[in-house]
């Protein structure tokens, strides 16, 4: 593992060079907001300076809206042609939280399991995961609790920190290559001490908020609970938990009309929606209210890690931090798990 | 401000008790570090979930339609407006609800404070204009709610129990936002929203926190055929915001809850000024403040102005 140091003010410039070989894609100040762009043509400045990203850097790979193909009326009939999709430079994701970066193993394997979706996998291929240590984790982050840490990701770099310096370590062998520009420096015993020092202290400041142990289980077991109804009840069914969820990775495909013709695209979906599982007849089986968060932390944390062996919560909070009506996942698993232990 | 607690659930208490209502929509919180959080409390030994403090945001009114019976309910200022609104409406009786309102002197907005207030939200103190906020003075002003600032109606214009102090009313002057808007033509108009509309990640909070927002089939979700696609392209997502304005246009009461639950931070109560002045001026008319009041889309009035109908 190559480690090295590099000073706060050359950022801009690393950046700058990364951008001639990769569409590379930061933390930027959006009126207040910190939101993650591509710096291709703009002229923001990035922050460091930031919790965590409003909006997971999920749409780089995933974007809400994707144009699979386009159709218009001919003399001679329909015409349809796919979307241009220009393959340029491949992604590179700046300074992504560690658990952002966990949803991403999720996502690799859902879409190139049993069908490979190109769209995700064309925008993956070759993309570089520059992740940015959490040094000072939030009231709302929980990621040691579903197996996650706001230190360590399976990234191509991972930088920390220090100040005035940024200590940054090769994990792979294209992050090492990155590592050689002369921005870098050797990074000297002293930083690497700050930085073992930053680390414990933000590994510190994690509480454990609820207990993963045998979790499928346990929610398996609740589904006909009478507690449902109760704890959902003051959520509207706004989709803002899981557009803004890292792993949340539903989508609907729909036509829509154009000029003089349309396109087929796919669109993020809810399960929060009724409309998510409204069937032509009219009928639908996720009708109530109740029973569409519960579809949610049973797919969470029973139907994808029974499935897949990964957990669909990396704790980043966003859901919890950003619900107009504080719907509290870590609230809403607790009291799941402790009627499981008072029922038995 | 514990006044009002203890009063409230005092309240509460010997409602639940006399089956007064058979259901209390208010403010919770689990513990005391935690945000209040809109709550129903069924039972007696409940009550003491209930609190009040200066981030009682919500507005309740929106869950009246998702209980059934007798409902209480604690409702600000603002939000007895829209609870007024939906009696006008026929969505509830007026006999079926007992209003527990509380004159408030505004709302401190989370958004506003160094780190959402997550560190310093506990060690908060309020003294009159004075908010302490981890051992820095800040004025109310600066830490609460836009629309608190021009709050007109802080008491509860109709309410079965009032609680607190006697509030003033604030000077309505939200001319800013919109004479600047209204001094832009159109050209710099749509790009200052298609700026904006640009983050609309299209999640519907705005819509689904909305009191008025209640119709059983959405334009917005029709899929046979889809008026308005799903796609984030910023001719749908125009339409997706002028559609639902349109639909509560002399009937929003500027409760600011689009705003306030739009993960994007949407400026959406630009909007809202904008067509309440056109609802005032062009119809005198001012949404939710009184019972006898016929919502104003829903009344003629041979003086109505037509010149709009070309």
């Amino acid at each position: 593992m190559t480690e090295k140091v590099i000073s706060r003010e050359k950022i801009q410039d690393l950046l700058k060079k990364l951008g001639e070989s990769y569409n590379v894609f930061a933390p930027v100040q959006d009126e207040g907001k910190v939101l993650f762009m591509s710096l291709e043509n703009s002229s923001r400045d990035v922050v460091l300076e930031f919790k965590n990203a409003l909006k997971p850097p999920k749409e780089v790979f995933f974007p809400q809206t994707d144009i699979l193909f386009t159709f218009m009326k001919t003399t001679d009939g329909v015409r349809s042609e796919d979307a241009q999709r220009k393959k340029s430079k491949p992604n590179l994701i700046f300074a992504i939280r560690p658990c952002d970066v966990q949803a991403l193993q999720l996502f690799d394997k859902v879409f190139s399991g049993d069908y490979q979706d190109s769209l995700y996998l064309e925008r993956r291929e070759d993309s570089i995961i520059i992740s940015m240590v959490c040094s000072e984790p939030q009231e709302t982050c929980f990621c040691t609790s579903v197996g996650g840490s706001p230190v360590t990701a399976e990234a191509d770099i991972i930088l920390t920190d220090l100040g005035d310096q940024i200590f940054a370590s090769g994990l792979t062998e294209s992050g090492e290559k990155i590592l050689e520009d002369r921005n870098f420096k050797t990074a000297t015993r002293e930083f690497m001490d700050k930085k073992k020092e930053a680390h414990s202290r933000a590994e510190g400041s994690m509480k454990e908020v609820f207990n993963m142990n045998k979790i499928s289980e346990i929610i398996g077991k609740s589904f006909e609970k009478p507690f449902w109804n109760d704890i959902s009840r003051r959520c509207i069914n706004c989709y803002t938990c899981t557009f803004l969820c890292p792993t949340c990775h539903c989508f609907d495909i729909t036509d829509v009309k154009r000029k003089g013709g349309g396109e087929r695209i796919k669109t993020w979906d809810s399960c929060m929606s009724p409309l998510f599982t409204l069937h032509a007849s009219g009928h639908n089986p996720r009708g109530e209210e109740y029973s569409r968060w519960r579809q949610r932390l049973f797919h969470k944390f029973k139907y994808l890690p029974d499935n897949l062996g990964l957990l669909g919560c990396v704790g980043c909070g966003r859901c919890l931090d950003t619900c107009p009506t504080g719907m509290d996942i870590r609230e809403i698993l607790n009291i799941v798990i402790s009627e499981d232990k008072t029922k038995e | 401000m514990i006044n009002i607690q203890d009063e409230l659930r005092a309240k509460a208490k010997e409602l639940l008790k006399k089956k007064k209502v058979n259901v209390l929509i208010g403010y919770g919180s689990l513990n005391e570090n935690d945000l209040p959080k809109p709550i129903f409390i069924r039972e007696e030994k409940d009550v003491d979930m209930l609190v009040w403090n200066p981030f009682c945001i919500n507005n309740l009114g929106k869950y009246l339609l998702k209980e059934r019976g007798k409902i209480g309910i604690v409702a600000k200022g603002c939000d007895v407006r829209s609870i007024i609104g939906l009696i006008q409406e026929h969505k509830i009786k007026r006999e079926n609800i007992v209003i527990l309102g509380i004159r408030c002197p505004g709302i401190i907005d989370i958004r506003k404070l160094p780190d959402k207030g997550n560190a310093t939200r506990l060690h908060m103190e309020r003294k009159n204009n004075v908010v302490m906020v981890g051992g820095k003075k800040m004025q109310f002003e600066e830490v609460c709610y836009d629309k608190c600032l021009t709050c007109k109606y802080p008491s509860p214009i109709e309410a079965d129990f009032r609680f607190g102090e006697e509030v003033k009313a604030r000077k309505e002057n939200e001319g800013d936002s919109v004479s600047k808007l209204e001094s832009m033509n159109i050209e710099e108009r749509l790009k200052y929203w298609d700026a904006r509309f640009e983050k609309c990640i299209r999640c519907t909070a705005c819509r689904e926190i909305c009191p008025f927002c209640y119709c059983e089939r959405c334009i917005l979700d029709e899929t046979i055929p889809a008026w308005v696609s799903r796609s984030t392209d910023l001719s749908d997502t125009r339409l997706f915001h002028m559609i639902r304005f349109l639909h509560v246009a002399g009937r929003c009461v500027d409760c600011g809850e689009c705003e306030r639950a739009c993960p994007m931070e949407l400026p959406l109560r630009k909007i809202v000024k904008m067509i309440e002045k056109d609802i005032k001026e062009m119809f005198d008319f001012e949404p939710g403040t009184s019972l006898e009041d016929i919502p104003v889309l829903a009344q003629y009035n041979i003086e109505d102005r037509e010149d709009f109908i070309r």
